[in-house]
């Protein structure tokens, strides 16, 4: 066992934004365990205020590159509850179907790109390209296949031009359907290989395991990405997506310039892992099957394993879409988008982002300009318990070298998905 | 192809020169005019298919502010020592070994890469690279005369 450990890791690889990890230990005790965020706020909540209702969208997809569908969704959702439209059930499943090219792209970004090299011990996915040709070539076709997907329905694979409020500019054409359904059922055995590749590897993922609060969106009847009330593990009651305040409660730490949240305990969990441990059993069968392959029970809590439930997400997702698209052929939309009138109104929405819950609220006045805004992101919530994490990890592994406690570390950062850059949107600051 | 972050000064070189072919309607429809947003990935995903890519890049070449190089892959190194894949930074120069390992690149790849006077927060080009737009412009234009 090393008597002293001193990381300090500046920043973390392989994520996105920049964010640090430092560890002190002396003579076997930790005495310090700590994930540092040190990105600038990024004042999106400010820019949007005096901004008109149809601009929100635009200003606020710029949050980020990976996950601008997420964000525009629920903007677009929040406005929407504002002004209190009502959508089409088949407007709907395109807006399903627009989120799901998303969810795809960014779970093969994650697990393809940024994960895969520590399952077979490379810095990066180049050297995979040498040892691992044929399964590289999948991911990338994978991740091709996604971003075309996004073109197709959100009008571009970043920053989407397509959905506004009540509904799209542009609806594929039937034809579209068609060629996208044959694509998708092309990608599905191809998504088959690569988990099998990530299975023989699954045994360097880290056996951690610790028990937390792990928060999603629920709705009956389905896994839930697009719609549902806010689900917890340590209660059987949903929260009305309206009232997301109160279950964030966010607050600032000294060590981060992103907000902490919690909610029953010190921390939760939002992302893939919260949404199995919610809605497991709304999973479609491929999903379900894979999910068995990699042995995953009914709760899973090693935040390791995020990165394999992603796998299983990405099974699912290309189920549900194959699904989506067969009623759509049989059953399109009547109109891009339905009539609305412009109100005075305040609007919350959520929806299920790549790495997890993600809430967005606005008020208006009654020429629909945004007077005030408040953002929740994902990433934001997991601050906090990916910190209780560390602080559970690190003593269990001081008896490894530095630079497996450094490895491990990083790689439950990762394991997370972070989307650093996009936790750090406002901060309330009084100058004393 | 233009790379490039417009909010960085001459590092926006690339957008801005595609938004000229753009406005400027000279290319023909076989040509397709891509940004791809700063994203590495992006660029690695369009290649494939392709009889010819043009890419369009603030490049530090050691050269005086404002010149500007058109060269091949296999005629240049990338210095830049990135520890890994970041999604906010890319090597160009990797990714096109990365595309030809895999056997997605594109029929034939050349370079333009202009010598930046400012890279910092900021929009718009310095003045040394505004002057010369109509100029590279011209270059860039000659390689799709038979296109």
């Amino acid at each position: 066992m090393p008597k002293n450990v001193k990381i300090d890791v500046h920043h973390v690889t392989r994520i996105e934004g920049h964010g640090n990890i430092v560890v002190r230990a002396s003579d076997g005790k930790v005495e310090k365990a700590e994930w540092q965020v040190p990105e600038a706020p990024r004042f999106f909540e400010a820019f949007v205020r005096g901004r008109k209702w149809d601009e929100v969208q635009g200003v606020v997809s710029r949050i980020c590159g990976i996950c601008s569908i997420s964000h525009s969704l629920a903007a677009i959702k929040a406005v929407e509850n504002a002004f209190k439209i009502q959508l089409t059930e088949e407007l709907t499943q395109v807006r399903t179907l627009t989120h799901y090219s998303e969810m795809l792209q960014s779970h093969v970004l994650h697990v393809g790109y940024l994960i895969a090299p520590d399952l077979f011990g490379v810095k990066s996915v180049v050297p995979l390209v040498e040892t691992h040709l044929d399964i590289v070539k999948k991911i990338v076709a994978l991740h091709r296949a996604a971003n075309e997907w996004s073109d197709l329905l959100a009008g571009r694979t970043t920053h989407p031009i397509t959905i506004i409020p009540g509904g799209f500019t542009r609806i594929p054409s039937q034809r579209e359907f068609r060629d996208l359904h044959k694509r998708l059922s092309d990608l599905v055995p191809m998504a088959q290989e690569v988990a099998e590749v990530v299975l023989s590897a699954a045994d360097k993922l880290p056996g951690f395991t610790r028990e937390t609060e792990y928060v999603a969106l629920k709705k009956p009847g389905i896994y839930a990405f697009y719609e549902g009330e806010i689900a917890t593990s340590d209660l059987d009651k949903l929260t009305p997506v309206n009232q997301f305040e109160k279950v964030v409660n966010e607050y600032v730490t000294p060590q981060s310039t992103a907000k902490w949240a919690r909610w029953h305990r010190d921390s939760y969990a939002v992302g893939a892992l919260a949404r199995y441990n919610l809605n497991r059993e709304e999973l479609f069968p491929l999903a379900k099957k894979w999910a068995q392959m990699f042995g995953l029970g009914e709760k899973v809590v090693n935040p390791y394993l995020n990165s394999v439930v992603q796998l299983v997400e990405c099974a699912h997702v290309l189920e549900h879409s194959l699904d989506l698209l067969d009623k759509l052929m049989t059953k399109p939309p009547k109109s891009e988008k339905v009539d609305f009138k412009v109100r005075a109104g305040n609007g919350a929405a959520a929806v299920e982002a790549p790495r997890g819950i993600l809430f967005h609220r606005y008020q208006f006045d009654e020429d629909g300009t945004c007077v005030a805004a408040n953002l929740t992101i994902p990433t934001n919530q997991n601050h906090g318990n990916l910190q209780k994490d560390m602080e559970a990890l690190v003593p269990t592994i001081l008896n490894l070298s530095q630079n497996d406690i450094q490895k491990y570390l990083e790689m439950l950062v990762r394991s997370y998905d972070p989307c650093v850059s996009c936790s750090t949107h406002y901060l309330d600051v009084t100058f004393v | 192809m233009a790379l490039g972050n417009p909010f960085m000064g001459d590092e926006g070189v690339g957008p801005a020169l595609l938004n000229r072919l753009r406005d400027q309607s000279v290319l023909s429809p076989q040509v397709d005019l891509i940004d791809t947003a700063g994203s590495i990935l992006s660029a690695l995903h369009a290649l494939k298919g392709r009889r010819k890519v043009v890419f369009l890049d603030c490049a530090l070449m050691g050269l005086v502010p404002g010149e500007f190089r058109r060269f091949l892959p296999d005629q240049a190194r990338s210095e830049k020592n990135l520890p890994g894949l970041s999604l906010h930074e890319g090597d160009l120069m990797g990714m096109l070994a990365t595309a030809r390992l895999l056997g997605e690149s594109a029929g034939e790849v050349v370079i333009f890469g202009f010598e930046p006077a400012r890279v910092e927060p900021g929009e718009g080009l310095s003045e040394i690279l505004t002057s010369r737009m109509e100029e590279y412009t011209r270059e860039i234009l000659r390689e799709f005369e038979n296109a």
